[in-house]
């Protein structure tokens, strides 16, 4: 039966698909040339580079950045699926199918993890602490010994299996469990949309939870000194409004191919441009509230990482990210014509995208001490990037090709689009 | 408005030859040309009755495609769709909001500028005295209060509010507007405008009533 659906589904949207496989085809070429990348720095050890630092650790660093980066937008796209189950909002359905194959690549992004996993249980082994809470000097800090019954390998290799397995199983039970959406598809039995509201409502309180004690335990605890309450759920707001972008971008690429063209209308590009910018809102916002407070207290504990951040032309970059993760999206967004107008909202969401790249490798990359005119490191950082990049993007093509990319269960929008037209 | 066009009309002087585009040819007699005024001047326009939305959304979009473009409609609730069948396309209440924010943002960050390094410098924990990290709530919330108050403000002068009295509270049945009826009017200043014409046109979109509404 899946097959013939799968069958049915490229048949409609052949042309469609044919696209997002070229896209695909380019990421993977570029992955594959990351991953060549990432072998050589290995092997040339980081001689070629500025820093001190040896092949392999420079990797890690890099590799944690790229990983970073995909695996909050495959969250991202794990939040709007968890948002679309709970609230039958119509714009939701629109990216549903973008949002379920970038949320299903965390079963990949689980073995892709591992390698940070490891380095905290072989820092010895390996030579270098990707983690400095896992170095022997440790047991000398008292902070760090306070943190250690909490901040230990294996109580983040526990929370790494239990956030893991509950995500995975979201993403499976709200999409292709048997009261998923595409299983709805096929049945069309509508009773089936209420589990999904009863598992997705709790479903994203737990999600804001699992995503502060992952964040802590892979990004914050690069400095383990630091601490911001507010950080996980940063990086839910980055990695939802990533989400909304892609899926922006799809709706709007190909608003006038089939099938995309049975739902787009001016209302749908207005949701979906008043969502990019209600999430450009909520960057700001959460951004604001947490260097504010530091600001305020200037406390040693709290200001490092903004120090770390302040220093030199890395200030310089994060103005650049201030400007173009909120104030160009902000106001060109407040615009009703770029939100009725697909092209213009499709490069605002593609510009969205693009500057999260850089505001995520500025998050991650600080930690590690390197100076920010270390080109050869920032090249090894997006071998990484393109690497993990190129996995993802395949993986994510081959899944959102199998199913119909405009949602069947829910026929609002194609009803929506039909009055319109008489 | 309709006696915009109509300077002359009061002094009774010239009735030969009115500048009313909806009259076929020259032959005007002296009795035709002031009926003609009098649909400039005497009425408001023609409004129709309907008992469901749906009936009014479709109502405005035949309107739209027979031609007329001075029209308006009243509801007991907001219609979706309607606004952009009806063409209000006037951007001056956003740009006076994102003008009105501007503003604030600047007068939010420019009194606390005056206060904290002017008028009052004083040391706050070794920071600087252009602490701007702190000045950005009140300057974000003087931006969100007159953005709010620029939009209500110029949505008020814009649409002549205060207004005790319009026309269309004459129109029959025009009480149950706030209630359950929905009403479509096109006024007499639209220039395809003709008392017959629109009175049958509008009987043609389904209305359950259609009248006059005198000025």
């Amino acid at each position: 039966m899946a097959e013939t659906y799968s069958e049915k589904a490229n048949e409609k949207s052949g042309a469609f698909f044919a696209d997002v496989k070229r896209v695909a085809g380019f990421f993977q070429t570029a992955g594959f040339i990351g991953f060549i990348g990432l072998i050589a720095a290995i092997v040339l050890g980081g001689a070629k580079t500025a820093t001190s630092v040896s092949g392999l650790n420079l990797v890690m660093q890099s590799y944690t950045f790229g990983y970073i980066f995909w695996l909050t937008l495959s969250l991202g796209c794990l939040g709007v699926q968890l948002l679309a189950g709970m609230l039958k909002a119509t714009w939701a359905i629109s990216i549903l199918r973008v949002a379920e194959a970038g949320a299903s690549n965390l079963r990949y992004l689980f073995f892709l993890g591992l390698p940070l996993v490891a380095s905290m249980f072989f820092g010895d082994q390996m030579g270098f602490h990707l983690y400095h809470w896992t170095a022997p000097e440790a047991k000398l800090d008292p902070v760090l010994v306070h943190k250690a019954p909490f901040l230990n390998a294996g109580a983040v290799l526990a929370r790494y299996l239990l956030c893991f397995g509950v995500w995975i199983y979201w993403n499976h039970y709200l999409a292709y469990g048997k009261r998923g959406t595409i299983e709805q598809e096929k049945t069309l039995d509508m009773t089936q949309a209420q589990y999904r509201v009863n598992v997705a409502a709790p479903g994203f309180l737990f999600f804001g939870i699992s995503i502060t004690f992952f964040y802590t335990d892979f990004v914050m605890s690069l400095d383990p000194h630091w601490f911001s309450t507010i950080y996980g759920v940063w990086w839910g707001a980055v990695g939802i409004g990533a989400a909304i972008a892609l899926g922006t971008v799809f709706v709007t690429r190909f608003h006038d191919r089939k099938p995309m063209d049975t739902i787009v209308t001016p209302g749908l590009t207005k949701d979906l441009g008043n969502m990019l910018f209600g999430m450009t809102m909520v960057w700001g916002y959460f951004s604001v509230s947490q260097a504010l407070i530091y600001w305020s207290g200037n406390l040693p504990e709290y200001i490092g990482f903004y120090y770390d951040r302040f220093k030199g032309a890395y200030a310089t970059l994060g103005f650049f990210i201030v400007m173009g993760q909120f104030f160009v999206p902000f106001l060109i967004l407040l615009s009703g014509r770029t939100k009725r107008t697909p092209a213009m909202l499709g490069a605002i969401a593609a510009w969205i995208i693009s500057v999260r790249v850089v505001d995520v490798w500025y998050q991650v990359v600080p930690f590690f001490g390197r100076a920010i005119n270390d080109y050869g490191a920032i090249a090894v950082d997006f071998a990484a990037w393109a690497f993990v990049g190129g996995v993802w993007v395949a993986l994510f093509a081959a899944q959102y090709t199998r199913f119909s990319p405009v949602a069947l269960f829910d026929t609002r929008l194609q009803d929506k689009k039909n009055e319109g037209a008489h | 408005m309709a006696s915009g066009n109509n300077n002359g009309a009061p002094f009774g002087l010239d009735k030969h030859e009115p500048d009313h585009v909806g009259h076929d040819g020259g032959h005007h007699s002296h009795a035709q040309a002031y009926e003609a005024e009098q649909e400039l001047t005497g009425l408001h326009g023609i409004i129709a009755e309907y008992h469901d939305p749906d009936d009014l959304l479709h109502a405005a979009r035949l309107a739209n495609e027979a031609g007329y473009t001075k029209m308006d409609a009243y509801t007991p609730m907001p219609i979706h769709g309607l606004a952009e069948e009806l063409h209000h396309e006037d951007d001056r209440v956003p740009w006076s909001a994102f003008f009105g924010g501007l503003l604030g943002c600047l007068g939010g960050w420019m009194g606390q500028y005056y206060v904290a390094v002017v008028d009052y410098a004083w040391n706050v924990g070794g920071k600087p005295l252009l602490s701007w990290p702190q000045m950005i709530p009140v300057a974000y919330e003087m931006t969100i209060l007159n953005a709010g108050f620029a939009a209500a403000g110029s949505m008020l002068f814009l649409n002549g509010l205060p207004r005790p009295y319009h026309p269309v509270f004459g129109a029959k049945n025009f009480e149950r507007a706030t209630v359950d009826r929905f009403f479509l009017c096109i006024e007499a200043h639209d220039p395809q405008f003709e008392t017959t014409d629109v009175a049958r046109f509008l009987r043609s979109t389904g209305a359950d009533n259609v009248s006059e509404v005198a000025k």
